[in-house]
């Protein structure tokens, strides 16, 4: 790669956005709403909640006595595939905590301290809103149920020791930041709007009007035409999506793994947008294959929700970035956001190798 | 030589677009592709510019092997295009100094193709406002920034007013006596007898006719006379006949000619001859 030709080409990029204006004037619209939405919501900084949607309720047990089992042999069968029994000691992380993916709540059933000898349990309820509305079906399940085994217990036995039940309620923390998960969309549409819309959509345009065969023929090689373009577009989208990461955020411009996982959702970008500009012939074939990609994947990510298919989801770019973007912003990376980012590490690679297998297979001059 | 073409044969699966055609374009020569649509003209330039590897034979640029070498072939021509593509958001200036940088050129140099093909007033204009003609002298501009030593040209003078036409025709004959080569395509007769030193008619592929536009002329010139007697009468007397020529000096020494008009060359009716197709 010759310098003096990625430079050209480099400045070219820039010189037809000035021109163009119209992809500057959609990135500054996105910079109005970063800031539109600091200046509104500047004392929300620890975040709000949004949805607070329970998937998966975790029973987590000291014990496992007759109480624990009655339950186990109650769960309604709707329920069945939501709540999931489980040996607390088993569950504690290296720094002595609890971490529950998200979408999850808990009840946890502790065995609480007793100075009088009295048994005494303490029943913890951990829901991922503020309200703990998401996690109130399962609660009401618990408590019914709870209260049938008591009752048939009391009804059995002429045992007098009562039963202390403590309970308390927390809100877990690391749930969905209603800012966090704004300025994550805003991040992730900067980087789509310039690698998977913007680079195909320009690169079919030169190719349709026969610039892109006019530089071909120029002393420029394919691979320095394909490497300005590789590297003005990600470097665009990764700019403007620190620009309003910074603005509604400035301490995660200081976080590696914010730059981490804008890297990797950055390539898998332009993965997918090479990929689009290979297929495509035209401009208007490659606008549209952008926006049906987004399309696809919005599709394809809410059947998998709604149809509780837990893995298919992880081969989507689209579910990685939005976690591990949140959890950057919101200041709360968990263990498993680094494998959110080893997905998306994986799942770039896959697009790009994709993404040059095609480009090869197709050409790029006609 | 400075282009030899050896036995070029290009397909497109069954369809054979160029049939064994073998070409020298000679140093300094400026060399007319003819040839109706689908002869082949615009495939051979296909091949000549690197878009299109030859299914078959050799096709050589200056000694290079137009596909082993090709990093080689690109910085020795230019290319005109049969349709513009030019940055349209850019001005005139902006697009031939975009690929100034690409090649290496100074600006300088910028100014001057400018001022060639007479544009050096509009070149402030972004390219959008340009009518056709503009924009093709703009293509020459561009295709000549590097002082290329052969320059292929497809259909350069389509939608060129008078005077911008002669100018590219001017420009084109100045090159060559510069010792460029050229070739270029056209549909334009008078363009090829005036400008061209060697004419290859092309149809179906094949080389049906290669020779000078003087040489053509004498070989599939009609030898016949028009004349108008005095009586009114129309005659028309075939040259090559002794009867007819006989017959002809008779009504001259009798004085019984009103008009006489020798029949000019026909190049398109010499096409037509010679490959059975109008040319269009």
């Amino acid at each position: 790669m010759r310098w003096r030709i990625l430079h050209t080409l480099l400045v070219k990029e820039l010189q037809r956005h000035l021109a163009q204006r119209g992809g500057i004037v959609l990135a500054l619209m996105l910079v109005a709403a970063s800031l539109l939405m600091t200046l509104f919501q500047a004392d929300a900084a620890s975040g709000t909640p949004m949805l607070g949607a329970v998937e998966k309720c975790y029973i987590d047990v000291w014990d496992h006595d007759a109480w624990v089992q009655h339950l186990r042999d109650h769960v309604p069968a709707d329920m069945a595939k939501r709540i999931r029994f489980r040996h607390i000691r088993r569950q504690f992380g290296p720094d002595a905590t609890i971490t529950y993916p998200q979408g999850a709540g808990a009840i946890q059933m502790r065995p609480a301290p007793s100075a009088d000898g009295t048994p005494r349990v303490k029943i913890w309820l951990w829901h991922p809103d503020e309200t703990g509305s998401g996690l109130a079906p399962f609660e009401a399940w618990f408590w019914r149920e709870s209260a049938r085994y008591f009752q048939k217990q009391a009804a059995d036995s002429s045992a007098t020791n009562a039963l202390h039940v403590e309970v308390e309620r927390s809100q877990l923390r690391g749930g969905v930041d209603a800012k966090a998960s704004i300025v994550s969309a805003l991040v992730l549409f900067a980087l789509f709007l310039s690698c998977v819309y913007l680079m195909p959509s320009l690169m079919c345009e030169e190719r349709e009007r026969g610039i892109l065969l006019a530089q071909a023929l120029s002393p420029a090689s394919p691979l320095e035409i394909l490497g300005a373009k590789l590297l003005f577009y990600p470097a665009a989208g990764i700019a403007l999506a620190a620009t309003l990461a910074g603005i509604a955020r400035p301490a995660v411009l200081a976080q590696p793994f914010f730059w981490l996982a804008l890297t990797a959702s950055a390539c898998g970008a332009v993965g997918i947008g090479l990929t689009i500009a290979s297929l495509a012939r035209t401009q208007r074939a490659a606008s549209m294959g952008a926006l049906c990609y987004m399309f696809m994947v919005a599709l394809f990510l809410f059947i998998c929700q709604q149809g509780k298919i837990g893995i298919l989801p992880n081969l989507a770019l689209e579910y990685h970035g939005p976690r591990m973007l949140h959890a950057a912003l919101s200041g709360d990376v968990l263990w498993f956001h680094w494998i959110n980012l080893a997905a998306a590490g994986l799942l770039a690679v896959c697009w790009l190798t994709l993404a040059t297998f095609v480009f090869c297979k197709r050409g790029w001059q006609t | 030589m400075s282009v030899r073409l050896e036995c070029l044969t290009v397909r497109y699966g069954d369809f054979t677009a160029v049939d064994g055609l073998s070409l020298e374009l000679r140093p300094g020569e400026l060399f007319g592709l003819l040839g109706p649509n689908g002869a082949g003209k615009s495939t051979t330039l296909r091949v000549l510019i690197g878009q299109r590897p030859p299914s078959s034979g050799q096709v050589s640029v200056l000694g290079h092997d137009i596909v082993g070498d090709w990093s080689r072939v690109k910085p020795l021509f230019g290319y005109v295009p049969d349709r513009e593509n030019h940055f349209e958001e850019f001005t005139g200036r902006h697009n031939l100094r975009f690929f100034a940088g690409l090649y290496g050129v100074p600006d300088a140099r910028v100014e001057e193709c400018l001022h060639l093909v007479e544009l050096d007033e509009a070149a402030g204009l972004h390219v959008r406002g340009y009518s056709l003609g503009m924009r093709r002298k703009l293509l020459l501009a561009r295709a000549l920034l590097h002082r290329p030593r052969i320059l292929y040209l497809d259909e350069p003078t389509a939608n060129l007013d008078i005077h911008s036409g002669k100018v590219v025709r001017r420009i084109l004959r100045q090159l060559v006596g510069e010792g460029c080569t050229v070739l270029l395509t056209t549909h334009n007769m008078e363009e090829v007898e005036e400008i061209c030193d060697r004419v290859a008619i092309l149809c179906k592929g094949r080389l049906v006719a290669l020779d000078t536009p003087l040489a053509l002329r004498q070989t599939h010139s009609e030898r016949k006379v028009d004349v108008i007697l005095r009586d009114g009468s129309r005659r028309v007397f075939d040259l090559e006949q002794d009867r007819e020529r006989g017959v002809l000096a008779g009504h001259v020494e009798r004085d019984a000619v009103a008009s006489l008009q020798t029949r000019e060359f026909n190049f398109h009716e010499a096409f037509l001859k010679l490959t059975g197709t109008a040319f269009d």
